[in-house]
């Protein structure tokens, strides 16, 4: 006999009910617990004995909150591993060998000093001594060996191993031969002498070495021997001999970190705790008005949400705009096939470029300057004095005249093309679209803008020969020299551009030793070759900028560097250990 | 009926077997693998290396017959996004969170969906209608991502009445100190007021189709009551094309929405669909559709299921002689 149907309405909701609270009861993820505070003898004092600033918190609350983007890929803690897929708050369980300080000059960090053999060609690092791991042993010469190691492991297949082969005939003795699986990773360059002594041989002379070192945060050699290369994401396993330790983590919910009591390096933190909150980006400037994190980057900011802060009289005190990693952003040709091999199509690319329009219009002249050159202006060699401007300066005339000597006149018989983007966000995109605009209405030519998955754009860009005809992308600094950002345009490097000349001036000022102002000049005339030749067409140079609650202060940041700029520079990375909470945020 | 329900084993199964296939396919067919590079190349020996560690230096048939019969352990191999944890692993521990998102939204929809709906249609072309109508598609044209920005707006950072974040352990909670919490209220609500919508104006036309039949009028001029034709007549037969169309909206509900999740911090599956298929990560692509496939197989044999106990007349596995 059939149940009612009022019946079944009520098993339907019950059982509904049911569920919701089974499903509640059982799986409800159990709320993070805050550790108990620091035991102090004085509230105003660190765990390393350091006064804390006459305006500080007290030090039970100096906890420092930022936010992690939780629709990112991340895998690690150790730039070792994967320098990509990195968590929140990496590179704070180890000290670099070298820092750089606000100005970019290079600075001792977990090594003392630092010297290069009579040839050139082995740098010999001594460690500072007495620094070790949380777990009481001591940081050794063969840590960092280790870690080396681990990264030209062909095994491991680390997504940065294209950079130290990227160097050249500078690059790390034998490691494109053993990340070709040809050498043992024991024949790398990178050896311990002692416990605190360090040698770094090269394939040639190269003399920006120390600045590369700025890359070398340690893991540990035995938590690497007997858990693996993650041991760092799990609290039971994880070893520092960074200012922070780990203290609770569950990937995508829960990120915090505490000071490290055995930490003896160089960046003894002010602050006890760091809390890192996993949080989509587009949400990251509602958590910041509501007081909810500290610190957001400039990359998350819209212009409407740059309007908001510029017109507001605390948030516009407290954007601090720096140079970040001296990023350009620019057009790129395959300079090997039609029509792009013609140099005179290349000059009217760069000459129909309305960067003013772009950068005041689009990109917010907050977050960038209009750009002619690679070299952003302050970064070494740079043209700061505006003499190549002149090359690719907004010009629509003579933009449409050097298309009629290429064979198009008035743009007639020029064939419509796609301009592919690396998967920009939609403010990137943006910026590129005006810049395809910009130069179709000057030269009145169709150009379709095609923002591309980022593999797609890479696995193009990156063929030999290139399948890529015309892209724009952007590309930061790795380290402060201009063999870094000129070297990405040598012939065997990513871009389909060749010039002879700007290879040999690129290879021989990179070795260049004992003549400094030699060297810059050589980086200045290949720079002019490659603006002059159009082997880019450079669009803007990006401003970065921290948006950061006016109770963080610390000088590091706060102070402005000897060209009048304030903000978390890069590779300043002692700045965070200078950061404190001050007691305007209890005001 | 148990042959009929091995009969629609099998052909989930099948389906499956399919989507695989289709899935594989694809998934290889796009450019890009999951170790090409990013910045830079990979060196060719370094990425033969890894490859042959992921087993993706094998035939493709090779691969894909690997993984299948793997998969069918329940062992759907390591996720190059996580690599210390399966595939396995990472949709059990984040699914749990989707699937309580997924229960209170599809219980909050299809409550007031289906009272909105039902008032709506009593009402007909009254100014209730009309409201429930605007609100009804109000539901449907505002993306949910849009709605979650207003109402963190409005409810988290101008009025700080609710935690921005959702299932993050920072609200109060009803139950113990871990369910059913402030924390909840916002995503679910973004979450369900599309769904509301949908079913709202599926659940005013089924009905209003039903009040127009013969058999309504019938009862009407018989005398009965409104309520007990409501409850009884309308309401009972408006469920057959109610269930086709609103079964299809819980696989969607229970297997989350990157935009919610991404929001509200949530750390359920949702985001997986995505970050999956541009980080080219096969394992986890092939159980996330493997896994949408079954809910979808699922999700219409239960609602064929239900006919037959909405309406003992529907006999499941019987041919019609014609």
């Amino acid at each position: 006999m059939r149940s009612s149907f009022s019946c079944r309405l009520l098993a339907l909701g019950a059982a509904a009910l049911a569920s919701v609270i089974l499903a509640a009861c059982v799986v409800a993820p159990p709320a993070a617990e805050a550790p108990a505070p620091a035991e102090t003898m004085a509230d105003d004092v660190t765990i390393f004995g350091a006064a804390l600033p006459d305006d500080a918190l007290p030090y039970s609350q100096q906890v420092y909150r930022v936010p992690c983007n939780n629709t990112a890929t991340q895998v690690t803690f150790d730039f070792a591993v994967s320098v990509y897929q990195r968590y929140c708050s990496s590179d704070l369980f180890g000290d670099p060998l070298i820092e750089l300080d606000k100005d970019f000059n290079v600075q001792p960090a977990a090594a003392e000093s630092w010297e290069p053999s009579a040839d050139g060609l082995t740098w010999t690092v001594q460690l500072k001594p007495g620094q070790q791991w949380s777990d009481g042993s001591p940081l050794t010469a063969h840590d960092y060996v280790a870690t080396y190691r681990l990264s030209a492991d062909p095994e491991h297949g680390w997504d940065f191993s294209w950079f130290y082969g990227f160097l050249g005939p500078g690059g790390i003795k034998n490691w494109n031969q053993v990340i070709a699986g040809e050498l043992p990773p024991a024949e790398l360059g990178v050896q311990a002498v002692d416990d605190l002594t360090l040698a770094i041989t090269t394939e040639d002379v190269f003399p920006p070495l120390p600045g590369v070192l700025k890359f070398s945060w340690p893991i540990s050699a035995n938590a690497l021997a007997e858990h693996g290369p993650y041991y760092n994401s799990d609290p039971a396993t994880s070893v520092t001999s960074g200012p922070f330790m780990l203290d609770t983590f569950d990937p995508g919910n829960t990120l915090v970190l505490v000071a490290n009591p055995m930490y003896k390096g160089y960046r003894p933190p002010r602050v006890q705790r760091i809390e890192n909150i996993y949080m989509a980006p587009g949400t990251e400037f509602l958590a910041f008005q509501n007081g909810e994190i500290d610190n957001i980057g400039y990359e998350v900011l819209s212009p409407a949400d740059f309007e908001i802060v510029l017109n507001d009289p605390v948030m516009s005190q407290n954007y601090l705009r720096h140079f970040g990693d001296f990023r350009t952003d620019y057009l790129l040709f395959d300079t090997f096939n039609p029509p792009f091999d013609s140099a005179e199509v290349r000059k009217a690319f760069a000459k129909a470029i309305d960067r003013d329009a772009v950068v005041d219009n689009v990109f917010g002249s907050i977050k960038a300057m209009p750009a002619t050159t690679m070299l952003m202006p302050g970064y070494p060699a740079s043209d700061t004095e505006g003499l190549l401007s002149h090359y690719q300066a907004y010009d629509c005339p003579a933009a449409q005249a050097h298309l009629a000597t290429a064979g198009y006149p008035g743009g007639a018989g020029f064939p419509t093309q796609e301009m592919w983007l690396r998967n920009e966000s939609p403010a990137m995109a943006a910026v590129f679209q005006a810049v395809a605009a910009s130069v179709a209405e000057c030269l009145s030519i169709d150009i379709e803008v095609s923002n591309k998955d980022g593999k797609v754009y890479m696995d193009a860009l990156n063929a030999k020969p290139t399948a890529l005809t015309l892209g724009a992308v952007s590309y930061g600094m790795d380290f402060l020299d201009p063999a870094n950002l000129l070297g990405i345009w040598v012939s065997t490097g990513r871009h389909s551009w060749l010039h002879p000349e700007f290879d040999r001036l690129v290879s021989e000022a990179s070795s260049l030793v004992g003549d400094p102002t030699r060297r810059e000049q050589m980086f200045r005339d290949a720079e002019e070759i490659l603006v002059d030749d159009v082997g880019g067409a450079f669009i803007a140079h990006r401003w970065a900028g921290n948006l950061v609650q006016p109770w963080i202060q610390g000088d590091a940041f706060r102070v402005p560097d000897s060209q009048g700029i304030a903000g978390f520079h890069w590779g300043h990375d002692s700045a965070l250990s200078d950061l404190y909470i001050s007691n305007a945020k209890s005001q | 009926m148990t042959r009929y329900l091995l009969g629609r084993g099998a052909s989930l199964l099948f389906v499956m077997w399919v989507v695989s296939l289709v899935t594989f396919a694809m998934m290889h067919a796009v450019p890009g693998g999951p170790f090409d590079e990013t910045k830079g190349r990979l060196p060719p020996a370094a990425r033969a290396n890894i490859l042959r560690k992921y087993g993706l230096d094998k035939p493709y048939h090779v691969q894909y017959l690997n993984y299948m019969k793997n998969a069918l352990r329940f062992d759907f191999g390591i996720s190059y996004q996580a690599p210390t944890s399966t595939v396995a692993e990472l949709i059990v521990k984040r699914w749990r969170v989707t699937a309580q998102v997924g229960v209170l939204t599809v219980l909050i929809a299809f409550g007031a969906g289906l009272g909105l709906g039902t008032i709506a249609a009593y009402h007909q072309n009254s100014p209730v209608d009309n409201v429930v109508t605007f609100l009804a598609m109000l539901g449907v044209t505002i993306p949910n991502f849009v709605l979650a920005l207003w109402l963190i707006l409005l409810f988290a950072v101008q009025l700080q009445w609710l935690p921005m974040r959702g299932w993050s352990g920072s609200g109060q909670c009803l139950i113990g100190d871990a369910a059913f919490c402030t924390d909840w209220i916002l995503p679910v609500c973004a979450y369900a007021l599309g769904p509301i919508g949908v079913i709202g104006r599926y659940t005013r036309a089924s009905i209003v189709d039903v009040m127009r039949q013969d058999y309504t009028r019938t009862a009407r001029a018989k005398g009965v009551t409104e309520r007990l034709i409501m409850i009884r007549h309308v309401f009972r037969n408006a469920q057959i094309p109610m269930i086709t169309a609103l079964a299809t909206e819980v696989p969607n509900l229970m297997t989350g929405s990157i935009f919610i999740e991404s929001t509200f911090s949530i750390n359920g599956l949702g985001k997986y669909f995505v970050t999956s298929v541009f980080s080219r990560d096969y394992p986890m692509i092939m159980a996330l559709f493997l896994l949408i496939a079954f809910l979808w197989g699922l999700t219409y044999l239960l609602s064929d299921l239900a006919y037959t106990w909405v309406d003992p007349r529907i006999r499941l596995g019987h041919r019609h002689a014609t």
